[in-house]
Protein backbone atom coordinates (compact mmCIF):
# COMPACT_ATOMS: atom_id res chain seq x y z
CA UNK A 1 0.00 0.00 0.00
CA UNK A 2 1.75 3.43 -0.66
CA UNK A 3 1.75 6.14 1.34
CA UNK A 4 -1.10 7.83 -0.12
CA UNK A 5 -3.39 5.34 0.33
CA UNK A 6 -3.27 5.17 3.66
CA UNK A 7 -6.10 4.63 5.83
CA UNK A 8 -7.40 7.89 8.15
CA UNK A 9 -6.48 5.03 11.57
CA UNK A 10 -2.97 4.65 10.18
CA UNK A 11 -2.46 8.05 9.29
CA UNK A 12 -0.46 10.14 11.99
CA UNK A 13 -1.70 13.67 12.63
CA UNK A 14 -2.06 16.40 14.87
CA UNK A 15 -3.31 19.86 15.15
CA UNK A 16 -1.27 22.20 15.84
CA UNK A 17 -2.44 24.70 18.87
CA UNK A 18 -0.93 27.90 17.40
CA UNK A 19 -3.74 28.85 15.15
CA UNK A 20 -3.15 32.10 14.14
CA UNK A 21 -5.77 35.04 14.37
CA UNK A 22 -8.49 33.07 13.96
CA UNK A 23 -10.84 35.31 16.00
CA UNK A 24 -10.01 34.13 19.50
CA UNK A 25 -11.84 31.07 18.60
CA UNK A 26 -10.14 27.72 18.57
CA UNK A 27 -11.43 24.65 15.89
CA UNK A 28 -13.04 22.21 17.26
CA UNK A 29 -13.38 18.62 16.41
CA UNK A 30 -16.75 17.71 14.35
CA UNK A 31 -17.18 15.82 11.48
CA UNK A 32 -15.55 13.91 8.96
CA UNK A 33 -13.29 15.94 5.65
CA UNK A 34 -10.86 14.27 3.23
CA UNK A 35 -8.20 16.78 3.67
CA UNK A 36 -5.27 16.45 0.66
CA UNK A 37 -2.20 17.16 1.81
CA UNK A 38 -1.52 19.47 -0.50
CA UNK A 39 -4.74 21.55 -2.05
CA UNK A 40 -7.85 22.36 -0.53
CA UNK A 41 -10.31 20.15 0.88
CA UNK A 42 -13.29 19.29 -0.75
CA UNK A 43 -15.74 19.26 2.12
CA UNK A 44 -14.71 22.21 3.49
CA UNK A 45 -16.22 25.78 3.12
CA UNK A 46 -15.98 29.35 4.49
CA UNK A 47 -13.25 31.10 5.49
CA UNK A 48 -9.87 29.89 7.44
CA UNK A 49 -7.02 28.40 7.76
CA UNK A 50 -5.35 25.75 9.64
CA UNK A 51 -2.21 23.46 9.85
CA UNK A 52 -1.99 19.63 9.95
CA UNK A 53 1.18 18.07 10.52
CA UNK A 54 0.78 14.83 8.84
CA UNK A 55 3.55 12.19 9.24
CA UNK A 56 4.69 10.93 5.85
CA UNK A 57 3.01 12.17 2.39
CA UNK A 58 -0.65 10.57 3.27
CA UNK A 59 -4.57 11.39 3.05
CA UNK A 60 -5.79 11.26 5.69
CA UNK A 61 -9.46 11.94 7.23
CA UNK A 62 -9.75 14.18 10.30
CA UNK A 63 -12.95 15.58 12.34
CA UNK A 64 -12.76 19.25 12.39
CA UNK A 65 -15.39 22.46 12.39
CA UNK A 66 -13.38 26.07 11.19
CA UNK A 67 -14.76 29.15 13.03
CA UNK A 68 -14.70 31.94 9.90
CA UNK A 69 -12.00 34.33 10.37
CA UNK A 70 -9.36 35.70 9.10
CA UNK A 71 -6.03 33.54 9.40
CA UNK A 72 -2.58 32.58 7.96
CA UNK A 73 -0.69 29.37 8.12
CA UNK A 74 2.41 28.92 7.40
CA UNK A 75 3.91 26.05 5.12
CA UNK A 76 6.80 23.21 6.54
CA UNK A 77 8.35 20.54 5.10
CA UNK A 78 6.01 18.32 6.74
CA UNK A 79 2.70 20.45 7.22
CA UNK A 80 -0.19 20.55 5.38
CA UNK A 81 -1.79 23.90 4.67
CA UNK A 82 -5.87 23.90 4.86
CA UNK A 83 -7.15 26.79 3.49
CA UNK A 84 -10.57 27.85 1.94
CA UNK A 85 -14.26 28.57 2.40
CA UNK A 86 -14.84 27.43 5.95
CA UNK A 87 -18.51 27.82 7.05
CA UNK A 88 -19.52 27.83 10.71
CA UNK A 89 -22.25 25.04 11.61
CA UNK A 90 -23.54 27.70 13.89
CA UNK A 91 -23.72 30.52 11.78
CA UNK A 92 -27.15 31.13 10.15
CA UNK A 93 -26.86 31.80 6.45
CA UNK A 94 -25.80 35.65 6.42
CA UNK A 95 -27.50 36.92 2.75
CA UNK A 96 -30.97 35.66 4.21
CA UNK A 97 -30.03 37.96 7.32
CA UNK A 98 -29.27 40.97 4.74
CA UNK A 99 -32.82 40.51 3.35
CA UNK A 100 -34.56 40.30 6.83
CA UNK A 101 -32.80 43.43 7.30
CA UNK A 102 -33.79 45.45 4.94
CA UNK A 103 -37.45 45.10 5.42
CA UNK A 104 -37.69 44.74 9.02
CA UNK A 105 -38.86 47.83 11.12
CA UNK A 106 -35.72 48.71 13.46
CA UNK A 107 -37.91 48.03 16.72
CA UNK A 108 -38.39 44.07 15.62
CA UNK A 109 -34.93 44.19 13.68
CA UNK A 110 -33.06 42.04 16.24
CA UNK A 111 -35.70 40.57 17.60
CA UNK A 112 -36.95 38.70 14.49
CA UNK A 113 -33.24 37.60 13.48
CA UNK A 114 -32.73 36.84 17.06
CA UNK A 115 -35.84 34.27 16.86
CA UNK A 116 -34.93 33.47 13.34
CA UNK A 117 -30.99 32.21 14.96
CA UNK A 118 -32.75 30.54 17.68
CA UNK A 119 -34.66 28.21 15.54
CA UNK A 120 -31.52 27.34 13.42
CA UNK A 121 -29.56 26.24 15.87
CA UNK A 122 -32.57 23.96 16.78
CA UNK A 123 -33.07 22.48 13.52
CA UNK A 124 -29.17 21.95 13.18
CA UNK A 125 -29.14 20.17 16.66
CA UNK A 126 -32.18 18.62 15.12
CA UNK A 127 -31.95 17.55 11.79
CA UNK A 128 -27.91 19.45 10.67
CA UNK A 129 -27.04 22.01 9.17
CA UNK A 130 -28.44 21.49 5.38
CA UNK A 131 -31.73 21.30 6.51
CA UNK A 132 -31.56 23.92 8.81
CA UNK A 133 -30.28 26.14 5.84
CA UNK A 134 -33.12 25.42 3.82
CA UNK A 135 -35.94 26.27 6.39
CA UNK A 136 -34.38 29.12 7.49
CA UNK A 137 -34.60 30.41 3.72
CA UNK A 138 -38.17 29.11 3.51
CA UNK A 139 -39.03 31.61 6.47
CA UNK A 140 -37.13 34.38 5.65
CA UNK A 141 -38.40 34.28 1.75
CA UNK A 142 -42.45 33.88 2.87
CA UNK A 143 -41.37 36.45 5.44
CA UNK A 144 -40.71 39.05 2.07
CA UNK A 145 -44.33 39.25 1.68
CA UNK A 146 -45.84 40.26 4.67
CA UNK A 147 -43.01 42.20 5.76
CA UNK A 148 -42.78 44.27 2.59
CA UNK A 149 -46.42 44.82 2.86
CA UNK A 150 -46.17 46.21 6.16
CA UNK A 151 -43.54 48.60 5.19
CA UNK A 152 -45.09 50.38 2.34
CA UNK A 153 -47.97 50.80 4.51
CA UNK A 154 -45.85 51.93 6.97
CA UNK A 155 -43.80 54.23 5.18
CA UNK A 156 -44.62 53.99 1.36
CA UNK A 157 -42.53 52.91 -1.52
CA UNK A 158 -39.65 56.02 -1.03
CA UNK A 159 -39.63 55.40 2.41
CA UNK A 160 -39.91 51.77 2.32
CA UNK A 161 -36.47 52.00 0.05
CA UNK A 162 -34.70 54.82 2.38
CA UNK A 163 -35.49 52.50 5.67
CA UNK A 164 -34.37 49.30 3.78
CA UNK A 165 -31.07 51.12 2.99
CA UNK A 166 -30.65 52.05 6.25
CA UNK A 167 -31.36 48.39 7.75
CA UNK A 168 -28.48 47.39 5.13
CA UNK A 169 -25.88 49.74 5.83
CA UNK A 170 -26.60 48.99 9.78
CA UNK A 171 -28.60 51.72 10.77
CA UNK B 1 -74.57 51.17 8.74
CA UNK B 2 -73.73 48.33 11.45
CA UNK B 3 -71.12 48.88 14.27
CA UNK B 4 -67.51 47.48 13.45
CA UNK B 5 -67.35 45.87 16.45
CA UNK B 6 -63.88 43.52 16.52
CA UNK B 7 -64.13 43.21 12.92
CA UNK B 8 -60.62 45.23 12.45
CA UNK B 9 -59.22 42.07 13.42
CA UNK B 10 -57.62 39.35 10.66
CA UNK B 11 -57.32 35.86 11.64
CA UNK B 12 -53.90 36.29 11.52
CA UNK B 13 -54.21 38.95 14.44
CA UNK B 14 -56.31 36.91 16.21
CA UNK B 15 -54.42 34.02 16.40
CA UNK B 16 -51.34 35.94 17.63
CA UNK B 17 -53.69 38.05 20.16
CA UNK B 18 -54.86 34.55 21.41
CA UNK B 19 -51.10 32.98 21.49
CA UNK B 20 -50.09 35.98 23.05
CA UNK B 21 -53.03 36.04 26.02
CA UNK B 22 -52.39 32.31 26.52
CA UNK B 23 -48.67 32.67 27.12
CA UNK B 24 -49.52 35.44 29.83
CA UNK B 25 -46.07 38.00 29.46
CA UNK B 26 -43.99 35.30 28.14
CA UNK B 27 -44.71 35.40 24.40
CA UNK B 28 -42.68 36.65 22.07
CA UNK B 29 -41.98 35.69 18.19
CA UNK B 30 -40.52 31.85 18.63
CA UNK B 31 -43.08 31.19 21.48
CA UNK B 32 -45.84 32.82 19.79
CA UNK B 33 -45.46 30.53 16.72
CA UNK B 34 -44.66 27.54 18.26
CA UNK B 35 -48.15 28.05 20.35
CA UNK B 36 -49.96 28.78 17.27
CA UNK B 37 -48.40 25.56 14.99
CA UNK B 38 -48.90 23.11 18.43
CA UNK B 39 -52.37 24.23 18.98
CA UNK B 40 -53.96 25.28 15.68
CA UNK B 41 -51.57 23.62 13.73
CA UNK B 42 -50.88 26.86 11.19
CA UNK B 43 -47.47 27.58 10.53
CA UNK B 44 -47.27 31.24 10.29
CA UNK B 45 -43.42 32.69 8.76
CA UNK B 46 -41.91 34.86 11.48
CA UNK B 47 -42.34 37.79 9.01
CA UNK B 48 -46.04 37.20 9.29
CA UNK B 49 -46.19 36.58 12.82
CA UNK B 50 -44.42 40.34 12.96
CA UNK B 51 -46.49 42.05 10.76
CA UNK B 52 -49.13 41.01 12.96
CA UNK B 53 -47.61 42.24 16.08
CA UNK B 54 -46.77 45.46 14.45
CA UNK B 55 -50.30 46.53 13.50
CA UNK B 56 -51.70 45.28 16.78
CA UNK B 57 -49.06 47.14 19.07
CA UNK B 58 -50.23 49.89 16.44
CA UNK B 59 -53.62 49.79 17.20
CA UNK B 60 -52.76 49.79 21.19
CA UNK B 61 -53.95 46.19 22.03
CA UNK B 62 -50.54 44.61 22.95
CA UNK B 63 -47.25 46.13 24.63
CA UNK B 64 -43.28 44.76 24.52
CA UNK B 65 -40.99 44.83 26.53
CA UNK B 66 -37.40 43.75 25.71
CA UNK B 67 -35.68 40.81 27.62
CA UNK B 68 -32.47 39.95 28.16
CA UNK B 69 -29.55 38.72 25.44
CA UNK B 70 -29.11 35.23 24.90
CA UNK B 71 -26.16 33.41 23.13
CA UNK B 72 -28.40 30.93 21.12
CA UNK B 73 -30.04 33.84 19.77
CA UNK B 74 -26.08 35.58 18.39
CA UNK B 75 -26.33 37.87 21.33
CA UNK B 76 -30.14 39.21 20.33
CA UNK B 77 -32.78 39.87 22.96
CA UNK B 78 -35.96 38.49 23.00
CA UNK B 79 -38.85 41.19 22.59
CA UNK B 80 -41.87 39.85 25.20
CA UNK B 81 -45.60 40.91 24.28
CA UNK B 82 -48.38 41.42 26.65
CA UNK B 83 -52.13 42.14 25.98
CA UNK B 84 -53.92 45.04 26.69
CA UNK B 85 -57.16 45.42 28.58
CA UNK B 86 -57.81 47.44 24.93
CA UNK B 87 -56.65 44.14 23.25
CA UNK B 88 -58.56 41.85 25.36
CA UNK B 89 -61.81 43.61 24.88
CA UNK B 90 -60.98 43.25 20.99
CA UNK B 91 -60.43 40.27 21.04
CA UNK B 92 -63.75 39.41 23.11
CA UNK B 93 -65.82 41.14 20.72
CA UNK B 94 -64.28 39.47 17.69
CA UNK B 95 -64.93 36.21 19.18
CA UNK B 96 -68.25 36.86 20.07
CA UNK B 97 -68.86 37.60 16.57
CA UNK B 98 -67.44 34.49 15.25
CA UNK B 99 -69.98 32.58 17.91
CA UNK B 100 -72.92 34.32 16.88
CA UNK B 101 -71.96 33.95 13.10
CA UNK B 102 -71.84 29.93 13.27
CA UNK B 103 -75.01 29.54 16.60
CA UNK B 104 -77.19 27.33 14.47
CA UNK B 105 -74.72 25.92 11.96
CA UNK B 106 -74.62 22.65 10.85
CA UNK B 107 -71.61 21.76 8.64
CA UNK B 108 -73.19 18.65 7.60
CA UNK B 109 -70.46 16.13 7.81
CA UNK B 110 -67.55 18.31 7.47
CA UNK B 111 -65.46 17.00 10.23
CA UNK B 112 -64.69 19.76 12.94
Amino acid sequence: MSETNKRHDEAQLEFYSSYTDMGGVSPRIIGHHILPVHGRAPAVTGQGAAIVRVMGNATVTVKAEFIPGKASATEGADTAQLSGHVENPAEPPALAEVLTRLLARPKYRDAIIGDREEKFRVHVAKWGRKRAVRMYWTDTLSSIGPQLYSALKRLGWFGAIVAGLKGFFGG
Amino acid sequence: MGTMKGSDLGSVEQHVLLAVFRLRGKGYGVSIRDEIAARAERDYSLGSIYAALERLEGKGYLTSEEGEPTAERGGRRKLYFDITAPGKRVLQDALNTTDKLREGIDLGGVPA
